[in-house]
């Protein structure tokens, strides 16, 4: 019998983290008015979940199972559209994770992943609303502002996770390679 | 290729798309001149017909949340087209501490109307590049609740309205007697904006009231009550079911002095 891609406790791990990510966008509401604060939170555990699996493809899941959880409570303002913005954060932290070999210590390949991640969504939340009608000059005028904020505040939440996978594999609940 | 090498080429990957971001705002920000208001002095006076309606269909409005676009105890109206029309005209609410009440009075007249025709008004300041900043709108529900809604005979339409859906919460509109210029929602306070612009049937009632009528042509008035620095307002006009060739709605609004406040 074929062996699944992904085991029982991976399945249930990207389950959690993706659900981690719903619950993050839901509960922790920080009034810092600033585009991109939130990646702090949702960056977390999308890579503590594709470091911890260590597989391609895990990431991917996680950001399709937050994106399913936030369009089906609708809790953004074009909930189907949500599961694109998630999708391409997750895909884009997959991808910087094998590009990076994982990293588990290592405060720079955090905040590269972090950061792209975070920015992947700014541009693919851009492109959605773009494509419903508002006018691109309009994005234009605050994109640069936006896209800082959103590369530091999705770095900060590459660093503290990759030094989440650090404690795990000091701790021996992952095995890497250190970096 | 090691570890470092790739943090540095990923470090530079991303200082470059932060560094583009930033050129593009820059250049957009030089593209777009100061967008001057619609001559307050030119009264507005303009018709619309059923293929105005470029959003919907859908039963809210911008806000934030965003609000419904009839209050509850008008059950049953179901989703909506919408359109928008810069009035031209600024509701005065106070002059230093004094209330000073100038309503903006607006007259519709209505033919081959089908279904429900509802009336919100929104107030816009503006933004750092001349974009109207949509902050304020007529509270729609509970205690001080206005809106003004029509209800008419006419026929329905036999086709659908091709229409879009509005960008939320943040996103732009598009104005119908303004399409070039920047209007865009810009609600940042959740529940805010909802308690200084009304709509009344008396300006000796500036807080307004719900006014739900058969009347095909009428007026109302668009009050301020505050002393918000307001550029102008929009009129959002929404229609519950597709309307027909016979369709028009005329839209006139100025400015109203002595009818009201000091």
């Amino acid at each position: 019998m074929k062996t699944p891609y992904f085991s029982l406790e991976e399945v249930a791990l990207i389950s959690l983290c993706g659900a981690l990510v719903f619950l993050l966008r839901v509960m922790v509401k920080v009034p810092l008015h600033i585009p991109g604060h939130s990646g702090i939170f949702w960056v977390i555990p999308v890579m503590a979940g594709s470091g911890i699996i260590r597989k391609p493809g895990a990431g991917t899941c996680i950001g399709i199972i937050s994106g399913i959880l936030v369009a089906f409570f609708g809790m953004d303002t074009l909930p189907l559209f949500d599961i694109l913005k998630y999708c391409a954060l997750g895909m884009s932290i997959d991808l910087l994770m094998v590009v990076f070999a994982y990293p588990t210590g290592g405060v720079a390949a955090g905040f590269v992943i972090g950061a792209a991640g975070n920015v992947v969504k700014m541009i693919v939340d851009y492109l959605v609303l773009t494509f419903f009608g508002m006018p691109a000059v309009f994005i234009a005028l605050g994109i640069g502002v936006s896209a800082i904020s959103h590369i530091i505040f999705g770095g900060i939440g590459g660093i503290i996770a990759v030094q989440i996978l650090s404690r795990l594999r000091h701790g021996g609940l992952i095995h890497s390679e250190p970096y | 290729m090691d570890q470092k090498q790739r943090v540095i080429i990923g470090l530079i990957v991303v200082i470059a798309i932060a560094g583009a971001a930033l050129g593009i705002q820059v250049f957009a920000a030089n593209q777009v001149a100061p967008q001057a208001p619609l001559e307050e002095n030119v009264p507005l006076n303009i018709s619309v017909n059923a293929t105005s309606f470029i959003y919907g269909p859908q039963d809210w409005k911008p806000g934030l949340p965003p609000l419904p676009l009839v209050p509850a105890t008008i059950p049953g109206a179901g989703n909506f087209s919408v359109l928008f029309v810069d009035l031209n005209a600024t509701p005065k609410g106070v002059a230093g501490t004094l209330p000073v009440i100038r309503p903006v009075a607006v007259d519709y007249r209505f033919s081959g109307l089908s279904g429900m025709a509802a009336f919100h008004v929104y107030g816009y300041s503006p933004g750092a590049h001349g974009e109207r900043i949509l902050g304020w709108t007529n509270r729609v529900d509970g205690d001080g609740s206005t809106g003004y809604y029509v209800t008419g005979t006419g026929t329905p339409g036999g086709t659908g309205l091709s229409a879009k859906t509005l960008a939320m919460p943040n996103g732009s509109v598009i104005v119908y007697n303004n399409p070039a210029a920047l209007y865009a929602s810009g609600f940042k306070k959740e529940g805010g904006g909802l308690n200084a612009i009304h709509i009344t049937t008396d300006p000796g009632t500036p807080e307004g009231q719900v006014t739900v009528t058969g009347e095909q042509a009428g007026r109302f008035y668009v009050t301020a009550t505050g002393n918000q620095p307001l550029d102008s307002v929009i009129l959002l006009v929404a229609v519950n079911q597709t309307q027909d060739d016979r369709f028009a709605l005329s839209l006139a609004a100025h400015p109203v002095t002595g009818e009201s406040g000091a």
